[in-house]
């Protein structure tokens, strides 16, 4: 049975445990490896983590498999630009657990969250050379635009921004 | 002890030293060669005129500036921070140069469009500020919300600097400069 409780700052740790494990298998192939270390430090350093997680612009969960097998985490935002729309910032799951239907009921339960928070959508950006793009397009979204954002150091993000009606 | 340095440097250390502080203007070949202590030939072995000595300390101000400013923030991880550094940075070159404003807006002030070769390395100086400062911003912007557009943003706070930085010489303090910080902290 997969749940997800709302992380508190001491799971930042296992975060980036996450994220180092799955970047390299999700980017490797994408990223030149100077910016995929160049955005895990941008975005999961202890100080950029801290910061995200207490600005509270994204709400951080952890996926529990069975209770107490942590096997992922997303970050998400409801309300995303004053709209009606849940942004999920992040979404990662441990590569052993992949093929087993549980991205889709993780996706369900942040349907459940965004419902209960008044969205009517779902919407996240994904890179366009990701494997997850097929996955999510199976599982309802669709690419709504393409955006190349800046992230400084002369870095691109070449994404999908992707949405799904609830 | 005076450290011994090059001919070529004491005349650039020395012409710098005038261009900055006293002006371009009022700065003669004459009083550069008194007071780096060499002869006229020395002057022209190295340097074609007065003019050339003028690129030269721009070109050397812009390497030192950003050399130094890398320096300045390579320990420091956050972006916000780092952009509040950058400002720390311009306070500390300031103090250290008794409030007498920007190499480049001086220069600018005297000579202006009159040297299409000066107005370049100017414009391209000041390029590259604008642009170390956006991209800090798509730093900033990569993991917490902006408060307004990126590009206005971006515009905003380097204007903001630069306004800052003339209001060292005028005021005699760096409080314009340390009031851009707490601007800074309260927009994010």
């Amino acid at each position: 049975m997969i749940t997800i409780s709302e992380a508190t700052i001491n799971d930042i740790k296992q975060i980036q445990n996450i994220v180092h494990i799955t970047w390299p298998i999700t980017y490797g192939a994408i990223l030149s490896k100077e910016q995929l270390d160049y955005m895990l430090d941008l975005f999961y350093s202890d100080e950029a983590l801290t910061l995200q997680y207490n600005k509270k612009e994204q709400l951080f969960y952890m996926i529990y498999e069975d209770q107490t097998n942590n096997i992922g985490f997303i970050g998400i935002e409801h309300h995303y630009n004053g709209e009606a729309v849940t942004k999920i910032h992040k979404i990662y799951l441990l590569p052993e657990t992949q093929g087993k239907g549980i991205g889709k009921k993780v996706i369900d339960e942040i349907g459940i969250l965004a419902l209960n928070n008044n969205s009517k959508t779902l919407l996240l950006n994904v890179n366009r050379f990701n494997t997850a793009l097929g996955f999510y397009k199976k599982i309802g979204f669709e690419v709504k635009e393409e955006v190349d954002i800046e992230i400084g150091n002369g870095y691109l993000m070449e994404d999908y921004v992707m949405e799904k009606p609830l | 002890m005076k450290q011994k340095s090059s001919v070529k440097e004491r005349i650039l250390d020395t012409a710098s030293r005038l261009f900055y502080h006293q002006g371009y203007n009022s700065t003669g070949i004459n009083q550069i060669i008194a007071e780096a202590d060499i002869a006229i030939g020395s002057l022209y072995k190295h340097f074609q005129s007065k003019a050339d000595l003028l690129y030269y300390y721009l070109e050397q101000e812009e390497i030192e500036y950003f050399a130094n400013l890398e320096d300045y923030l390579k320990e420091e991880k956050q972006p916000l921070q780092k952009l509040l550094k950058l400002i720390d940075y311009r306070i500390k070159v300031q103090e250290h140069s008794n409030f007498s404003g920007c190499h480049f807006i001086k220069i600018n002030a005297e000579i202006g469009q009159t040297d299409s070769k000066i107005t370049q390395i100017i414009v391209e100086h000041k390029q590259k500020q604008r642009d170390y400062i956006a991209s800090l911003i798509n730093e900033i912007g990569a993991i917490q919300k902006l408060p307004m557009e990126k590009n206005i943003l971006e515009n905003s706070i380097f204007l903001i600097i630069e306004g800052a930085v003339v209001s060292t010489s005028i005021y005699g303090n760096t409080n314009d400069l340390k009031a851009v910080k707490k601007m800074i902290n309260q927009l994010f």
